[in-house]
């Protein structure tokens, strides 16, 4: 089942000082977490799209490695809440697991599974 | 007057103005017209008041789809289908009466604007309030539903007869009119024509009890339903072999149907009160249905026929095929029919067994609603393989049964998937949720099209068409080609858009009445 949590919508910029994109993204909380076999069934299709430095840059604009700080981290999630608003807007949308998400979304999710791996 | 053949009082020759065969809701709404009109009308129906076995298994034929049984799926008693219709009523749509060039065979003589006063008259005798299919026609509606991109998405509407069971409603007043002579046990065998074919001459009547008759009549109307009156017109070989106007090979092809496939459902954002306009199918006292569909662009753009998903129950869990199949399985043991596709929805149950039990559980725990299922109907592409032929086996009468030789493939499936992501951009876009298709949509066009529900929307059969070449009747609805044969209901349909049939075949009947008591040959 998907948790309506693994969206973007249910995520949250870190409030504990500085950190890289990709230690936020291996500590989001359980419901995103569950959410990665969603995405690992998007890369099981798009093997293009299995680079986690990939991902991050088409979501974030931004490498995985970067440090950074509540307000950055507030300003890559509205980049990708833009993103997943232009996508619905566009029909740009994937059937995973019969789950009808935006791209962006997808790719989200797929990026939470890669780093979940690492 | 009432008259029942069975009885001796009832003549074996009679002769009218007009002669209708079949009181279903066409037929009657067309003799309605005539009370008091000065026509003498003539109105048979095959059974009675009441349903009976043996003459409802005149109804049986063959179906090797095995989807559905054709004599469960119509009724032959005054009233006809409407006896056990649910009552949903909707216009089709505008585009649903457009040539679309990318649906082979679409297009109608006749747009939807002409047919609107007639629509408002069959309004009526649905027993419905106001002619009001747009949420905007109703006050305070629109609050309450989401707000739609109307370029891709738009809201489907149905008001909901009571339902008016045609035969006991209109009964009365039929029985009444001196005018009009309801003869009951009096199946049609055979159109009569004279020798050049070019005017009917007489119809042939006969009952289970082995009594035979004539009608005699000016006009004549075939009003038998969608399977009925392609076969009666194949029966009717007494001057051409091939049946009663059928130098063209058309009657009885292009059969289509309304598949009422499981598409999916919601997982709501939010408070699911925000959906109660979709869940309560009732408007203040009024009954009715809202829904979603793609808009005549998003058809034109996608390439797609026209549909529509409406909510149908709450979930507590969220969807998922096993509850879809579950809830199909449960529906199949109440009517006591079971589907072909019985095992596939038993694997689909035993396959996900944790999310039906963790939605069981929920449910008996009354846990809060998290989303809702969707049932979609689709409009099926008018295709002349899909057709209506005689069978070799024999009903009581000695008349050969139908048969039913079709298959709903690609394009119905396409345009109920396309449709789920319609649905789905907008409700993302709006935060209203994700949308899960039913997984059968992703499948192949076969194991997609063993597992859809029907409704007995049988159509399509005597198409009405501008030329002969192209179909059985012309924008009037008379055959062409038969000075005095006309024909009511379905059947006429070029193409079945998605919305139940009954109303707009109400209209066309209504519209034929006008017609014939302009005729100026009476």
């Amino acid at each position: 089942m998907l948790p309506l949590s693994a969206c973007v919508a249910g995520l949250d910029a870190p409030d504990d000082g500085e950190r890289s994109l990709a230690s936020w993204l291996r500590r989001l909380p359980p419901g995103p977490v569950a959410a990665a076999g969603i995405g690992a069934l998007y890369l099981r299709d798009r093997p293009d799209e299995q680079s986690a430095d990939w991902l991050a840059r088409r979501l974030f604009d931004t490498e995985l490695s970067r440090p950074l700080d509540r307000a950055g981290f507030q300003e890559l999630l509205s980049r990708v809440v833009a993103k997943r608003a232009r996508d619905f807007l566009e029909e740009d949308l994937v059937v995973v697991n019969g789950w009808a998400v935006s791209r962006t979304e997808a790719r989200l999710l797929a990026l939470i599974a890669l780093c979940g791996d690492a | 007057m009432l008259l029942d053949f069975r009885e001796a009082a009832a003549p074996e020759r009679l002769q009218a103005d007009l002669c209708i065969v079949g009181g279903g809701a066409a037929g009657i709404a067309i003799a309605r017209e005539f009370i008091d009109s000065g026509w003498s009308v003539i109105l048979l129906e095959s059974g009675g008041l009441e349903p009976e076995a043996r003459v409802q298994d005149l109804h049986r034929g063959e179906n090797p789809r095995g989807d559905f049984t054709l004599h469960e799926s119509r009724f032959r008693q005054l009233g006809g289908t409407t006896a056990v219709w649910g009552g949903w009523c909707a216009p089709f749509d505008a585009i649903d009466f457009e040539k679309r060039d990318w649906v082979p065979h679409s297009g109608w003589p006749i747009t939807r604007q002409a047919l609107m006063p007639w629509y408002r008259r069959a309004q009526v005798l649905c027993q419905l309030g106001e002619f009001r299919y747009e949420v905007a026609e109703w006050p305070g509606l629109a609050a309450q539903t989401l707000g739609l991109d109307a370029t891709r998405l738009t809201h489907r509407m149905w008001q909901l007869s009571p339902p008016t069971r045609f035969g006991e409603t209109y009964r009365g007043e039929l029985t009444a009119a001196r005018n009009i002579t309801l003869l009951l046990h009096a199946t049609a065998t055979e159109i009569v024509t004279g020798e050049n074919a070019r005017a009917v001459s007489e119809i042939r009547i006969a009952n289970l009890a082995g009594r035979r008759g004539v009608v005699r009549a000016r006009l004549y109307v075939a009003a038998c339903g969608g399977i009925e009156t392609p076969r009666l017109m194949l029966l009717s070989r007494g001057v051409e072999a091939a049946g009663l106007a059928n130098g063209h090979d058309l009657v009885g092809r292009y059969f289509m149907e309304h598949p009422h496939p499981d598409a999916g459902g919601v997982l709501v954002s939010g408070d699911p009160g925000r959906f109660d306009a979709y869940v309560r199918r009732a408007f203040g006292e009024e009954g009715i249905v809202v829904a979603f569909g793609p808009s005549a662009a998003a058809q034109r753009r996608l390439r797609i026929l026209n549909s529509s998903v409406a909510v149908g129950g709450p979930l507590r869990f969220g969807p998922t095929e096993a509850w879809d199949s579950l809830t199909k399985l449960a529906r199949a043991v109440e009517h006591g029919r079971w589907p072909a596709s019985a095992a596939t929805h038993v694997g689909n149950v035993l396959g996900n067994l944790d999310g039906v039990l963790r939605e069981s559980y929920r449910r008996r725990k009354q846990e809060p609603v998290r989303g809702y299922s969707f049932i979609a109907r689709t409009e099926t592409a008018p295709d002349p393989a899909n057709r209506v032929t005689l069978a070799d086996e024999r009903d009581a009468l000695g008349q050969p049964r139908a048969r039913l030789q079709w298959r709903p493939g690609r394009a119905e499936r396409t345009t109920v998937a396309r449709t789920m992501l319609l649905v789905a951009a907008e409700f993302g876009r709006l935060e209203r949720g994700r949308i899960r298709l039913n997984e059968l949509l992703l499948e192949d066009d076969a194991r997609w099209s063993e597992n859809l529900s029907w409704f007995g929307h049988h159509m399509g059969t005597t198409r009405m068409s501008e030329t002969p070449q192209t179909g059985v009747v012309n924008a009037d609805c008379r055959v062409h080609g038969l000075a005095n044969l006309y024909i009511a209901g379905s059947s006429v349909f070029p193409t079945s858009g998605y919305a139940n049939p009954t109303l707009t075949l109400l209209a066309l009947s209504l519209r034929l009445a006008d017609h014939l008591k302009g005729d100026a040959t009476l």
